[in-house]
């Protein structure tokens, strides 16, 4: 496997860096599938940091997609279509609901 | 087809200041109209530490909606006996490998904790971040017998089921599983059939329902007429997710809105549910807290009792008498009570000297309160 691992419940080391691991799985940062690794396996980009994830779970994956991981494993792919959507919506509430 | 790059802003904006800003207005708006204050359930403790990081929760109280918590958990509902079972088996037997999640090795338990117990000669307590690096152990130490001590939700179920089902192919005979497998949809009928707690609408939990879709919920308004909405993890989605619970009590529509589309999907993630199903079976599982739920909890069908390890080490599951006076961990679950309400509560309980899993677990609601609320002293 690799060097660091995505979250997971870490708890060997100091309180606040183990802290900071389980952020990146429970908030789901997602990351990147940068490259395809074989036995149903890939890289997965988090801002820098490479993992090996388990892409089992979304046969259909693919390098350039972005994905949640949980576990080791990948457990669903972030459509960019829906958040483009849903972030063009708090826009327009801007403007239907300002906050003055 | 050429790829839009995505842009940092798909990761940040979710914490814009007008976006929550208005998104606070437009639920205040709604609360103004009903006229009176909301009750909403976060089922998931990562809810609970988005509101708590973001200081969103006097906010919302200023906007009419006032937030508990849930049993979404996975650490806080499982019983001590479980880390007994395992406490005592490491500590007789040579030559057992335990593989579990961190913040599980440091619960407390009357037999003390995973963290803190003297294993027997050759046997030893590893911390793991994913099921299959508990598989790999067994291959790695084929002398030794590997024991995956998992505890999750569904979110977590699909990656057990698989380490599991590769266990079984490969034949390995040296790794077995400790289920302490949850399901968040009856564990909500409970909540709402015994009528304990009085609940506006739920927030439900975003990656659980990555696995399980929307219908999973669909009894919840069908059944009781309550709303809810599925919410991602950023401020502003569980924010989106709280409007929208809020709308459905003025339209007196209750439905399962999914508020987190980007991640969501209605039906799931069909291909982990097929393997939960293939793997795994329903049965009366014990809460903390909850008690005893029916089809609440899952385990592996009698074809994988091999890889079972109840079966295969005679664990002996069985509640023991309740030796944590005062902490209040299974009430916190249910949402009767705030951590600041439990005597225990940033006195003799703290995150270095937790009396109860709550204060344990990152997804512990007390854990939770004590970080983000000035050293645990109640406000």
């Amino acid at each position: 496997m690799s060097k660091r691992r995505p979250g997971g419940h870490g708890q060997s080391m100091p309180f606040l860096v183990s802290y900071r691991l389980e952020e990146k799985m429970c908030l789901a940062v997602p990351g990147k599938v940068v490259s395809l690794e074989g036995n149903g396996t890939g890289k997965v980009d988090y801002l820098g940091t490479t993992v090996l994830a388990n892409l089992s779970l979304l046969p259909e994956v693919k390098v350039g997609d972005w994905v949640i991981v949980h576990a080791g494993f990948a457990i669903s792919r972030l459509d960019q279509k829906e958040a483009r959507r849903t972030l063009k919506l708090f826009k327009e509430l801007e403007k239907i609901s300002p906050a003055d | 087809m050429a790829r839009k790059k995505p842009s940092r802003e798909l990761l940040s904006d979710w914490r814009s200041g007008p976006t929550i800003r208005s998104l606070l207005k437009a639920i205040s708006v709604e609360t103004g109209t009903i006229g009176r204050p909301l009750r909403i359930m976060e089922v998931c403790g990562t809810h609970t530490m988005t509101l708590h990081r973001s200081g969103l929760k006097p906010l919302l109280r200023e906007a009419g909606v006032a937030m508990v918590s849930g049993p979404g958990c996975p650490v806080c509902i499982t019983p001590d006996y479980y880390h007994e079972a395992i406490i005592d088996l490491v500590t007789s037997r040579k030559n057992i490998l335990v593989g579990t999640f961190g913040d599980m090795t440091r619960v407390p338990t009357a037999r003390g904790s995973l963290q803190t117990t003297v294993p027997a000669p050759g046997s030893e307590i590893r911390i793991v971040y994913s099921p299959e690096e508990a598989l790999e152990l067994a291959v790695k130490n084929p002398e030794k017998e590997v024991i995956f001590f998992g505890a999750g939700f569904e979110t977590t179920i699909p990656a057990i089921a698989f380490t599991v089902k590769r266990a079984a192919a490969e034949n390995l005979k040296n790794f077995s599983l400790l289920a302490a497998l949850w399901l968040i949809p009856p564990a909500l009928q409970a909540i709402l059939e015994s009528g304990e707690v009085a609940i506006d609408g739920f927030i439900y939990p975003g990656h659980v329902s990555v696995i399980i879709g929307q219908k999973a919920y669909r009894f919840v308004p069908e059944k009781f007429g309550v709303p809810g909405a599925i919410a991602g993890f950023e401020p502003a989605d569980v924010l989106l997710g709280i409007l929208s619970v809020a709308r459905q009590i003025r339209l007196g529509r209750p439905e399962v809105a999914n508020e987190y589309r980007r991640v969501v999907q209605a039906e799931g993630n069909p291909r982990a549910l097929a393997l939960m199903e293939e793997m795994l079976e329903p049965y009366e599982a014990d809460w903390r807290g909850l008690g005893r739920i029916k089809r609440s909890g899952l385990r592996l069908k009698p074809r994988f009792l091999e890889l079972d390890a109840v079966r295969k080490f005679n664990l002996q599951l069985r509640p023991a008498k309740p030796l944590k006076l005062g902490c209040r961990c299974g009430e916190v679950l249910k949402g009767l009570i705030e951590p600041v309400d439990c005597p225990l509560f940033g006195r003799s309980c703290d995150p270095e000297h937790p009396r109860g899993p709550c204060m344990v677990s990152y997804e512990g609601a007390c854990l939770i309160e004590y970080k983000y609320s000035s050293g645990g002293r109640k406000q």
